[in-house]
């Protein structure tokens, strides 16, 4: 069931106004439109334009493929979260029910939130868009990973693999390489405790 | 996050566990419960899709199946 969990505000970079969004757990039929009938056609067409997967980066179409509204209708293994702004669904997010458990040295073997996918809509990556239209929708999902994390008594401990054309986004976020991963074929990052807590309250 | 309460009866070994788990993983009990559940309930999906649920050795990369009951 969708639930409202609190609001936002991402910068219109076309106006440089602030907007009022809203962040979800759960999804709904309205999101999964958005992504079937919106995100989607966008993305697999801008996709099209290059020869591989690997040259996809340079328009930040990597995610292409990814199946949002199947994932996120099993309930049972993802918890799903969007932020919306001006009607229009802005960012995804599916989050392991799973436990998964941390690789860093300094937290090794604790629990962490695992981040299945993260995403912002099309029009509002730069290397997709040559307007891009807001700012802050990967940002505030993140954020609110981190708060499941601390909801859940994890203190905030998050994982995920990024896909090659995020890795300096995660580094800029102050996540932490730790190594590809063998199975997903993709850096490994996490973010600690500590690190939680800085971003929370910057 | 809605939650309701229940009571949980555990014997002193079982209670011993729960104890030393919840020290060692920095959770409150509530937490650790919460957490075995999830993992449970995705290794049951798993298991249920025909899935095997594997542990493997970091070194010899020897995998062991998990039986689960």
């Amino acid at each position: 069931m969708k639930k409202h969990l609190g609001d936002r505000r991402l910068r219109n970079r076309l106006t440089g106004e602030p907007e009022a969004a809203s962040i979800f757990q759960g999804l709904d039929e309205k999101n999964f439109h958005d992504f079937e009938a919106v995100w989607k056609p966008e993305l697999v067409k801008r996709a099209k334009e290059f020869a591989t997967w690997a040259k996809q980066a340079e328009g930040n179409v990597q995610d292409a493929h990814w199946d949002w509204v199947g994932k996120a209708k099993n309930e049972a293994v993802y918890e799903s979260f969007a932020i919306e702004c001006d009607s229009m669904t802005q960012g995804l997010m599916l989050v392991a029910t799973a436990p998964h458990f941390a690789r860093l040295k300094s937290q090794h073997g604790l629990d962490l939130c695992y981040i299945e996918l993260i995403a912002t809509a099309p029009w509002n990556r730069p290397k997709f868009s040559k307007a891009p239209k807001y700012k802050g929708a990967g940002r505030a999902l993140l954020a609110t990973a981190i708060s499941w994390s601390v909801e859940l008594e994890l203190k905030g401990r998050i994982g995920l693999c990024s896909l090659p054309e995020s890795e300096s986004w995660y580094d800029e976020q102050g996540m932490q390489r730790c190594g590809f991963d063998g199975d997903k074929k993709m850096e490994y990052f996490e973010m600690t405790e500590e690190d939680a807590g800085k971003y929370l309250n910057s | 996050m809605d939650r309701r309460q229940m009571t949980l009866n555990l014997n002193d070994k079982e209670m011993d566990l729960l104890d030393r788990l919840s020290e060692r993983r920095g959770m409150s009990k509530t937490a650790l419960v919460r957490q075995a559940l999830r993992l449970y309930q995705s290794v049951t999906e798993r298991i249920e899709r025909g899935e095997k649920v594997f542990v493997e050795h970091p070194g010899t990369k020897d995998k062991a199946e998990l039986m689960v009951l």
